[in-house]
Order: structure tokens, then C-alpha cells, then sequence
């Protein structure tokens, strides 16, 4: 925590100060997202800095469903996947009720409130909340949607337990390719209505995950700002971006469910530089399905002076593709997966003479040693009577093949 | 031992030119070569017999050289003998083939060469993509791992590569007359066939009919070949990986490459055909690069690098793992094994927890 010189009146270029809307009554602060707009990094702060939250009034519920405290401020647990990715998630109806149970003024930040694309939800989460609290507010931060799915994407390669992972998909890209579905979360014009139309206009308050739209250019400082600090409140940013070629891996491990642990000990074996970045074309091509509805939430909100919300600046993207194999990167890929492949400890077919010669040595040595590991040899070796590659293993392999091209097939 | 009326044919490669087919089919057909009193060679080094008729283990392949014995074994068979062994065509030693020529003069009245001859371009995308394959290791020694159809141009590819040298090494020693150069074009071969062709120059029948078999493998196997001979992956775990891999497509060198490349050997197969009248061109082979694309298609695209990874990651996801139990039973066992055999506990941790005790 930084503690820097004390915030003026005007600094606070969007919104209102929260803590002077409204001085009686019990108060629920919502950040409900989006993803990779600083989430983490506010949620470690407002962790770290809870004196300060008492100070402003508030009591930082991070408490998991299951009744777990995590350090790192994000409570868990309260969502569920649709069936249908495209439905979004779900949110678990106690949510409302446990915290209009907490006493006192309590924000809740969960970036996957951004995720509950059902009317209905979220209208029965406001009839629920407005038991409990006489005020109720909402904060959202935006980004260009580009970036935004940039960001959300690669986030998804790290594991499929992120749910952007099955919403964007596991295309081995910088940018998903474009589906209508999209919108669903992309469109905040929309999405951000169905918190409006709930919970009411003045209770939502949308801001621009741009520098220079932020208190201090942090979207940290930018928070308590707005919620009345008279402190400048910094934490270390919370960036775990993946690199280029950790990213393209990760992806493909999503597309085969790879098992977490051979996923780790792979990983730690991978470059982790560089970053992944789509065609500037693709970029602008992407994001022009959403400037209108970007033009109307300005207009509704008026956040910023640009007419389509965001800048249109794209001069960061390269003109070349820079999301792609090359001959290099491919190779560094397969060399660093080789050397974490032979550090697995595994089972591997052509193995199991050695096993057996083992076992004849230690029946003469300890019984129940020989015993273990031919208990071992059985199951990992059940038809290697047979010569050449086992029968299972070949089957195996003729599954895995028609595997890997319907997975090549339907990316 | 006398020499009277005994032949000897020898096959000295060169490899990939067709010498699996000729092995097989010389193998095959034992029982009707023995009634023309022509045996096939196919002993090891131990003495044993090898099951085919690929003779092995008799090069080494670090000095470039014959073990010795090699005659004696030859000698103690009776009768006519074939001997198929390409290793051969890594002996860059004049001396160790003079010195060959000498131990079987004393047995062997009638001693033949053969030898196929294929242009140098083609002759390495073909060898350097069977050094990609764990049979092919000292062709990955001696053409290093890139994984590119073709590898970067380096002198000490002449003592394969220069015929006119290494070829020249045998004539020396045997005689011109005695050296049986055959180019190795379809068009060229009898019946278009290399078997065919070699039982039609060695003057032996054959009973059945052979169809060559293509072992060459697909681009990603072949490209991930290199890269796991560049970091020593075992063939067991190899063999995993590649097998759940499509063999389609072909690593090619762009046109220009290939010319490029075969411009290091043109004079030396000038000097190879004017001593042995082998073709009518003037560099023993065509100028022909019209099999090459103008660009090369050797290199990764995303498509293939995908195909690659994804294949090698199914497979790593599909195979057994030890559990941390299992991990500690197996050190366990290789604990009480390190007093008896210190080699096979070490061995057995090595190949399961791929750790040393």
C-alpha cells in the first residue's frame, strides 16, 4: 500500500463518490467486473487495505460458498456453468441472502457477475438484495472489446477451470474468431441493461478501463477514489499473462483436457516470453461489432468525450500476423515439451522388461518388494505377453489419432 | 582356403536406394538362391544369425571403418556368397577397404561391387529424413538434427557424397571392371524396379516378385524426429509420441536449395563418369529440379506445428503416471536392487522416474 498526497474534489473525472450518495441506510457495493480490467489487483487491495474499507464505511465480503477466506480477496463459489457456455453462468440464489445476512455496509467484488447473462437472475438477485439493503450500488469497468478479448483469451488458456476458456473457445489465436454469441458478454450496452433495468440507472456506474480515464491511471487508486479514499491506495499489479508460446500450448492442453499436474511440470518447461498479438485488421474487423452498441452506452452514460466510447487506435496491433507458429517458436514449443516429457514419471510402453527383471532380482532379495511391484507390472502392463506393442496400446493409439484430427478438424 | 571359383557379390549401398527391398527379397528367396549355390550372409558380429538379411554391426562408425573379422566370417561360409550391407557405404578409409580386398582375394576368385548410386540432393533429403527415425542415428550424426528436408551444406558431407571419391576407394582396391555402379532412377532400372534390377546385374534368379516398400514417414513425424534426436528422447517414449501422428506430406527444399546444394558433388560425378561411362550426362545425373517447389515446404506452418504438439500432448495425456505412491514404491525396490545390481537400480529409475538414485 502507497499512501500518497490526499485526493482533490475534481480528481475524480467520472461518476460520483459513493460515500456521499447516500448517509443513512444500510449499503451494498457490487464490483461486478469485468474480467481483466484490474479485478485482481482490486481485490488484492481492498484485501490488504481493510482498515481503510472500515474507515469508508464499508466491510469487504470475501467469503467463499463454502465458507472459505481466500488472501487473495476473490470469493469463490458462487456460480455454476450452464449447460451451454453460451448461456453464461449461473449465480447461486444464497449469494443475495448471505450477504444481506453480514452485517453492516458490505461490497462484493466478482468479476463473474459479468458472466450472469440471464434477465431473470439478476432481477431476482435485486429483489432479494433490496430486502437487506436500502442502497444499493454497482460498478462495472469496461475496455475496448479487442482488448478486452485478448486479455479474456489468453486467460482461458491456462486452464478450462476459467470459464472464458469454453466461451471463447480454445482457438490457438490472439483473438477468438468472431461468434454472435459474443455479444451476450461483449456488448455492454446491453449487458450492462440488464443490471439497469433492475437495479435502476443511477445505481450503475460504468468506467473506462483506460489509463487515462483512471484516478492516478490505476485502476486500483481509480477504485477507492470513488469510494472516498483520501488516500492514494496502489498495490502491486496482479499480472500473470502468459507469453507466446506458454499461451499457443495451453490452448492445445484446453483442447484435450490436459491432467493438471503433467500440465505443470510441462508448463515450467516453456518459454514464457513475448505475448501473442492478432493482425491489426483482425483487431479492427473485431471490433467493429460492437461500436454502435459502445456509441449507445456513451450516450446513455456519457463517459467519455470519443463517440464510440473507446479511442480507435489500433497502431498497437502489428500488420503481420503475431499470433502464429514459426519455425522457430514451434521448435523451441516441441524441444522445451521434450525435455519436460522424459521428467514425467511415467509408464511407458517398451518399459517393461526392465520391471521384470526387477522383480526376478527381488524375489530373491525381499518377497514383498518382488510382490509391489509385480502388483505394479500387472496393472501397467496387462497384455504385455504379447510382442511388439501391446494390443491396448495400439488400440489406444488408433483412438488418439482419430482424436487429435477431430480436434484439429473442429477448431 | 583355397579361392577356386568362389564368388563374392557385395552390396555396398547406398542407403535408401532401395536396399530394405533388396535385403527382404534376397532374404526370401534362400531356399532358390542355395540351389544356385549362392548363400546369404546375415551374420552379427556375436555370431549370431540376423533375422532378415540386413547385415549390421560390422562398422565402426566413429573411425569409419571395418571391425576386423568381418572376412574371416565372410570366408567361413561356403560356396558363393551375397552379402547386402549399406554400412558399408560409411567405410571412408582407403586403406580399410584395400586391406578388405586383401583378406578376401585369398578366398574369393570372383569378387563383385555393387553399388547405387543416387543424385546427391535426393540422396540426403531421403538419408537426413531416416536420421530423423531412431534407426537412422548415424545418419543424424553425420547430418546433424536440423529439422529442414535438407541440412546446411557441410565439407565432411564429401566423404559420403563425393562418389567419384568413395566409389574410387573400391575400384582401387577391386578394379575398376569389378565395380558395378548403378544409377538409381526408376527410368533406369531394370523393370523400373530396383530388385529386379540388382538380381538382373548380380546374374541371379529370383522366384517371387518384390514391391518395393515406402518407409519413408510423413512432415511432422519426421520434423519431430529431428527434434527428438536433438534431445536424446528415448524410443520408448518415442515410439508414444509419434504414434498417434499421420504420415502425409513430404519435407521438401525449395528448387533453389536443392540446386544449391547439389552443386558441391557435380564435378566429382564428372569425374566419376568419365572413369566409369555410367550415363550420358556430362554429371553422371539430370539437371531435373522440377520435383522441387519453388518454395521450400519444409518449415512448420500453424496448421502442422498444431497437428504436432496436439499429438504429442494426446499422447502424454493418455499415458499411465505414476502416482506419488507408486513413485515411492518403485525407489524402494530400486534401493533394495542397488545392493545386488547397482545397474538395473539405476536403470529402473531412469526409465519410470526418469531420476538417478
Amino acid at each position: 500500500m502507497t499512501i500518497g498526497p490526499e485526493i482533490s474534489e475534481t480528481a475524480c473525472p467520472t461518476g460520483l463518490r459513493f460515500e456521499r450518495m447516500h448517509n443513512s441506510g444500510r449499503k451494498l457495493l457490487l464490483h461486478i467486473g469485468t474480467h481483466k480490467t484490474g479485478t485482481s489487483s482490486i481485490q488484492k487491495a481492498l484485501y490488504e487495505n481493510q482498515a481503510c474499507l472500515d474507515d469508508l464505511g464499508y466491510k469487504f465480503y470475501f467469503r467463499g460458498k463454502g465458507g472459505v477466506d481466500r488472501k487473495t480477496g476473490i470469493s469463490g463459489g458462487w456460480f455454476d456453468r450452464n449447460e451451454d457456455p453460451r448461456d453464461g453462468l449461473r449465480l447461486s440464489k444464497e449469494l443475495a441472502e448471505t450477504l444481506g445476512n453480514t452485517e453492516g455496509n458490505i461490497l462484493f467484488c466478482q468479476e463473474n457477475l459479468s458472466w450472469v447473462f440471464s434477465r431473470e437472475t439478476i432481477q431476482s438477485f435485486h429483489e432479494e438484495l433490496k430486502k437487506h439493503f436500502e442502497h444499493i450500488s454497482i460498478v462495472i469497468y469496461i475496455r475496448r472489446q479487442d482488448k478486452l478479448a485478448i486479455s479474456h483469451h489468453q486467460q482461458g488458456s491456462k486452464s478450462t477451470e476459467f470459464f472464458s476458456s469454453v466461451f471463447y473457445g480454445s482457438e490457438n489465436k490472439a483473438l477468438p474468431s468472431y461468434q454472435d454469441y459474443f455479444q451476450k458478454y461483449l456488448n455492454f450496452h446491453e449487458r450492462i441493461a440488464l443490471w439497469t433495468d433492475a437495479f435502476g440507472k443511477d445505481q450503475v456506474q460504468p468506467r473506462v478501463f483506460d489509463k487515462k480515464y483512471l484516478f492516478g491511471e490505476d485502476v486500483v487508486s481509480d477504485f477507492f477514489n470513488m469510494l472516498g479514499a483520501t488516500e492514494t491506495i496502489r498495490t502491486d499489479w496482479v499480472n500473470e499473462s502468459n507469453g507466446f508460446v506458454r499461451t499457443k500450448v495451453n490452448h492445445l492442453f484446453n483442447r484435450i483436457d490436459m491432467e493438471r499436474h503433467r500440465r505443470e511440470k510441462l508448463n515450467r518447461r516453456l518459454d514464457n516470453s513475448g505475448r501473442l498479438a492478432p493482425l491489426r485488421q483482425e483487431a479492427t474487423d473485431f471490433y467493429s461489432h460492437f461500436r454502435e452498441s459502445n456509441c449507445k452506452l456513451n450516450q446513455q452514460f456519457n463517459l467519455t468525450p470519443e463517440e464510440f466510447l473507446f479511442d480507435d487506435d489500433f497502431s498497437s496491433y502489428p500488420n503481420a500476423p503475431g499470433d502464429e507458429w514459426t519455425e522457430d517458436s514451434a521448435n523451441d514449443a516441441i524441444l522445451s515439451l521434450l525435455v519436460g516429457i522424459k521428467s514425467i514419471p511415467a509408464i511407458w510402453q517398451g518399459n517393461a522388461n526392465i520391471l521384470l527383471q526387477c522383480i526376478s532380482v527381488l524375489k530373491e532379495i525381499d518377497i514383498q518388494s518382488a510382490s509391489e511391484l509385480q502388483q505394479l507390472y500387472d496393472k501397467y502392463y496387462p497384455d504385455h505377453a504379447r510382442p511388439g506393442l501391446s494390443r491396448s496400446f495400439r488400440d489406444r493409439s488408433a483412438r488418439m489419432s482419430r482424436k487429435i484430427m477431430s480436434l484439429l478438424t473442429n477448431s | 582356403m583355397s579361392n577356386s571359383n568362389r564368388k563374392l557379390i557385395i552390396h555396398i549401398g547406398s542407403h535408401n536406394t532401395g536396399t530394405n527391398s533388396i535385403q527382404r527379397a534376397l532374404f526370401k528367396n534362400r531356399p532358390h538362391l542355395a540351389e544356385q549355390g549362392i548363400s546369404v550372409y546375415n551374420q552379427l558380429r556375436d555370431g549370431n544369425m540376423r533375422k532378415g538379411g540386413k547385415v549390421k554391426g560390422w562398422i565402426d562408425s566413429n573411425k569409419g571403418t571395418i571391425y576386423p573379422g568381418f572376412s574371416r566370417s565372410l570366408a567361413a561360409n561356403d560356396g558363393n556368397i551375397v552379402v547386402s550391407m549399406e554400412g558399408l557405404s560409411w567405410v571412408f578409409d582407403r586403406e580399410c577397404i584395400a586391406r578388405l580386398q586383401g583378406e578376401l582375394v585369398d578366398v574369393f576368385s570372383d569378387i563383385k561391387i555393387v553399388a547405387y548410386l543416387r543424385r546427391q540432393d535426393k540422396q540426403v533429403v531421403s538419408h537426413h529424413q531416416q536420421g530423423s527415425k531412431v534407426s537412422g542415428r548415424k545418419a543424424a550424426r553425420f547430418y546433424g538434427n536440423q529439422p529442414t528436408a535438407l541440412p546446411q551444406y557441410q565439407p565432411h558431407f564429401q566423404d559420403y557424397l563425393n562418389y567419384s571419391r568413395r566409389i574410387g576407394f573400391w575400384a582401387d582396391a577391386f578394379g575398376d571392371a569389378n565395380i558395378y555402379l548403378r544409377i538409381f532412377e526408376r527410368d533406369l532400372l531394370k523393370d523400373g524396379d530396383v530388385v529386379s534390377d540388382f538380381f538382373a546385374i548380380t546374374g541371379m534368379e529370383t522366384h517371387s516378385n518384390f514391391t518395393r516398400q515406402n518407409e519413408s514417414v510423413g512432415f511432422v513425424a519426421t520434423k519431430l524426429g529431428h527434434l527428438m534426436q536433438q534431445r536424446n528422447v528415448p524410443p520408448t517414449i518415442r515410439d508414444t509420441l509419434l504414434a498417434n501422428l499421420g504420415s502425409g506430406g513430404k519435407m521438401l527444399p525449395s528448387a533453389q536449395e536443392a540446386i544449391d546444394f547439389y552443386a558441391n558433388f557435380r564435378d566429382s560425378n564428372k569425374s566419376l563418369n568419365n572413369r566409369f561411362k555410367l550415363s550420358g550426362h556430362k554429371y553422371l545425373f539430370d539437371d531435373d529440379f522440377s520435383g522441387y517447389p519453388s518454395l521450400r515446404n519444409d518449415l512448420w506452418t500453424e496448421d502442422l506445428a498444431n497437428e504436432a504438439i496436439l499429438g504429442m500432448l494426446t499422447a502424454i495425456n493418455d499415458i499411465p503416471v505414476l502416482s506419488p505412491e507408486e513413485e515411492t514404491t518403485i525407489r524402494e525396490c530400486a534401493m533394495k536392487i542397488e545392493a545386488r545390481n547397482p545397474a538395473l537400480a539405476r536403470e529402473l529409475l531412469r526409465k519410470t522416474l526418469r531420476s538417478q538414485p
